[in-house]
């Protein structure tokens, strides 16, 4: 009897050992589609891991790894010095790893007839120097700007890399993520955003191309469209147990295709 | 002799032997490392981290040690050395001038958090809640520093949960769209405040609530009190509910907005509110704010002229609709139709860039039971209400940070039967009949 209830007791604390959870928070980027399908897929094969995945924009994600809240924190940008400083205060290392690629792509209405813009064209109208299409060989009308709000990689990645760091206009309007922004520009014939590449297609909008170049995996690969950025996941310093095995899931052809197949641009190529 | 490739890695080698120097820098040189092939992406990204935290680890902005929930923080500010001229004369001929030297800092710290919090704090010289300037030479002795303190002018906390919300709780600027006619653009309320903006393609909706704590009673149902002297039992709060809209019809730069406000105090009871603002306004004492229901309508017309210059066109009528008591309680209710204010101007120009200029023309007439005189602007009509005239004024942009400014205002009795109530600088005798202020200004923005 007593070694039946040891043998019990051993069991039961085996299947809690092997329930691992795997918490990641972060970038509504990543998160909103692209780890949860790779969650899935691991899952396939890892039935016993359960994960958390919380998308609230990149902030989050590193403030959760420097707060021990989190095994992984996803970011579409890369750390500042202010959080790599809050970071080392507390002993944590951030480690980035690249897991995708990813281009930022400008949007506006599809009645929009304009299908290109320059560098500086976008700069312009973002920073609200410019305030009416008609200025950039469109059709007259105010010029409607949706950006991602500010706890996003996204918002301050396209500032950095559209934008020479400046601020944007006052009159922008500020959306939750990727999504919001399609939605809104499809339904504003004089609205213009920008998307990650996985929601280029969203239906209402058409993408414009940059001094020529349309973001696309090709493109973005090459290195030739300029608002192109890497994704990462965080970690504090190498990655162990479960979370080194979703990472290394992820940078896996598996998860690489994962990756393709949600619209980012895998980190080196496929077959 | 040397190749490109031995060149980066000679370059990258040093980067990382003397990677505090060069970590804020070598961007663009790990770029072009990546693109010739030396390293791969995430070698070049552990690169840029390592330069990174050497950076924070061994430079003296690096060791600045932030909360790992701050987003963003910012420190900005302004510094303003003024020379007024300010003078008063009464119905009885008789004259005065103030001539004053005077400066004012003001400097602000604002944080962006995680989850769409935020909060700020502004220190400001002066204790006045409608003005931060010290008067050079206005202290004890020579060079005495008696009145040259730093107080909190604001420090609050804001929740954005949505781009269309915004909840304030503080000591916060005005959230209210006004104008200087009614509300001193120097007071900061303390209190709560409530906004919401959407836009839907060229029509925007903004709303505003806010309760704001005008005066604190201290206890409650104090000891000893009895129902008959109550006195001291209930905070006085102001609170104001605004409506607006705006229409873009040009860019951001060619719009039309209106915003009307209703503002309604409670707790006035004349028993029971805190003693400054009890009982009714009379010929010494301007300060009670009984039968006070304001409604406020600001307006505004931006547009753009042919040459390219930035016009804009506003106005701000008010009315008490409760002035009549307001006016049979003061002694004259006769007077009951001083119950409206209005304000309308021009201004030609914005002075943003350095060497563009901006001038404005405002006239503004008070009825002497329109407003409540302890918020109306204390430069322009001297803090008080019945009182009519111009305002001329324009900035000139020094450089991007400094601004030249010129202001003149100069009003007399609306109604001449009537005292012109306020708490004004000239003094504070109310058989003012004619006023005037020139004030020059150096601003420097940080």
């Amino acid at each position: 009897m007593k070694k039946t209830f040891i043998l019990l007791a051993a069991l039961a604390l085996a299947g809690a050992a092997h329930a691992q959870k795997l918490v990641i928070k972060g970038s509504d980027t990543l998160g909103a589609k692209l780890v949860p399908m790779l969650a899935e897929e691991y899952k396939a094969s890892h039935p016993g891991t359960t994960f958390e995945i919380a998308a609230e924009g990149s902030t989050t994600g590193i403030a959760a790894i420097t707060d021990s809240t989190a095994q992984i924190g996803m970011s579409s940008r890369r750390a500042k010095p202010t959080e790599m400083s809050a970071a080392t205060a507390k002993g944590i290392s951030l480690k980035p790893i690249i897991v995708a690629f990813d281009g930022i792509g400008v949007i506006v209405n599809q009645n929009n007839p304009l299908s290109a813009l320059t560098k500086r064209q976008v700069e312009q109208i973002f920073a609200g120097d410019i305030t009416d299409w008609s200025q950039v060989g469109g059709t007259a009308g105010p010029i409607s700007i949706y950006t991602r709000n500010t706890s996003s990689g996204t918002y301050s990645d396209f500032k950095e890399l559209a934008m020479k760091k400046r601020d944007y206009a006052s009159s922008s309007q500020k959306m939750a993520g990727n999504e919001q922004i399609a939605s809104e520009v499809a339904k504003n014939a004089n609205g213009i955003g920008y998307v990650g590449l996985a929601y280029l297609h969203d239906p209402g909008i058409k993408t414009a191309a940059i001094d020529g170049v349309i973001p696309s995996e090709a493109s973005v690969i090459e290195k030739k469209y300029p608002y192109a950025r890497p994704t990462f996941y965080y970690t504090n310093g190498e990655p162990a147990g479960e979370a080194a095995k979703f990472v290394e899931f992820t940078l896996s052809d598996a998860g690489q295709k994962v990756v393709r197949k949600v619209g980012f641009v895998p980190v080196r190529p496929l077959n | 002799m040397f190749n490109l490739k031995f060149k980066l890695f000679a370059t990258a080698a040093a980067l990382l032997c003397a990677g505090t120097a060069f970590a804020q820098d070598s961007g663009p040189l790990i770029d072009m490392m990546v693109k010739k092939g030396l390293i791969n992406d995430q070698e070049a990204e552990e690169l840029r981290a390592d330069l990174v935290k050497d950076f924070v680890a061994n430079t003296s902005a690096g060791k600045l040690s932030l909360g790992s929930t701050l987003t963003e923080l910012k420190i900005a500010g302004d510094v303003r050395v003024r020379y007024e001229d300010r003078a008063g004369e009464l119905v009885t001929g008789d004259h005065q001038e103030r001539d004053r030297f005077r400066y004012r800092f003001r400097t602000s710290l604002t944080g962006k958090l995680v989850n769409n919090w935020a909060f700020g704090v502004r220190l400001e010289t002066a204790t006045g809640s409608r003005s931060s300037n010290v008067t050079m030479g206005d202290d004890a002795g020579p060079f005495a520093k008696t009145s040259d303190g730093v107080f909190v002018g604001q420090i609050y906390a804001t929740w954005t949960p949505t781009s269309e919300w915004t909840f304030t709780a503080g000591r916060m600027a005005n959230p209210l769209v006004t104008t200087s006619m009614v509300w001193d653009a120097d007071i900061n309320p303390e209190g709560f405040a409530e906004q919401y903006r959407h836009r839907q393609g060229n029509n925007e909706f903004f709303g505003t609530l806010g309760q704001f704590l005008y005066s604190t009673s201290g206890n409650q149902n104090i000891f000893g009190g009895t129902a008959a002297a109550p006195a001291g039992t209930k905070d006085l709060i102001m609170t104001a509910w605004q409506g607006g809209y705006k229409r873009y019809i040009s860019g951001a730069t060619n719009f039309f907005q209106i915003a009307p406000v209703v503002y309604a105090y409670y707790n006035t009871d004349q028993r029971a509110n805190p003693a400054a603002f009890n009982a009714v306004m009379t010929a010494t004492n301007a300060a009670p704010i009984n039968n006070l229901f304001v409604v406020e309508v600001p307006l505004e017309y931006n547009w753009v002229a042919k040459n390219g210059v930035p016009l804009r066109a506003f106005a701000d009528v008010a009315i008490n609709l409760d002035a009549k008591a307001r006016a049979q309680k003061f002694g004259r209710a006769d007077l009951n139709g001083e119950d409206k204010a209005y304000h309308v101007g021009i201004q030609y120009g914005k002075a943003s860039l350095p060497g563009e200029w901006d001038a404005r023309v405002i006239y503004q007439s008070v009825g002497a039971f329109a407003l409540d005189t302890n918020l109306v602007d204390s430069d322009l009509f001297d803090s008080r209400t019945n009182m009519k005239g111009f305002v001329v004024g324009g900035n000139y942009a020094l450089g991007a940070a400094t601004q030249f400014s010129l202001t003149l205002a100069q009003a007399e009795r609306k109604n001449d039967s009537l005292i012109a109530p306020g708490s004004g600088d000239i003094g504070s005798n109310n058989a003012l009949n004619k006023f005037w202020v020139l004030q020059a200004d150096l601003n420097i923005k940080f």
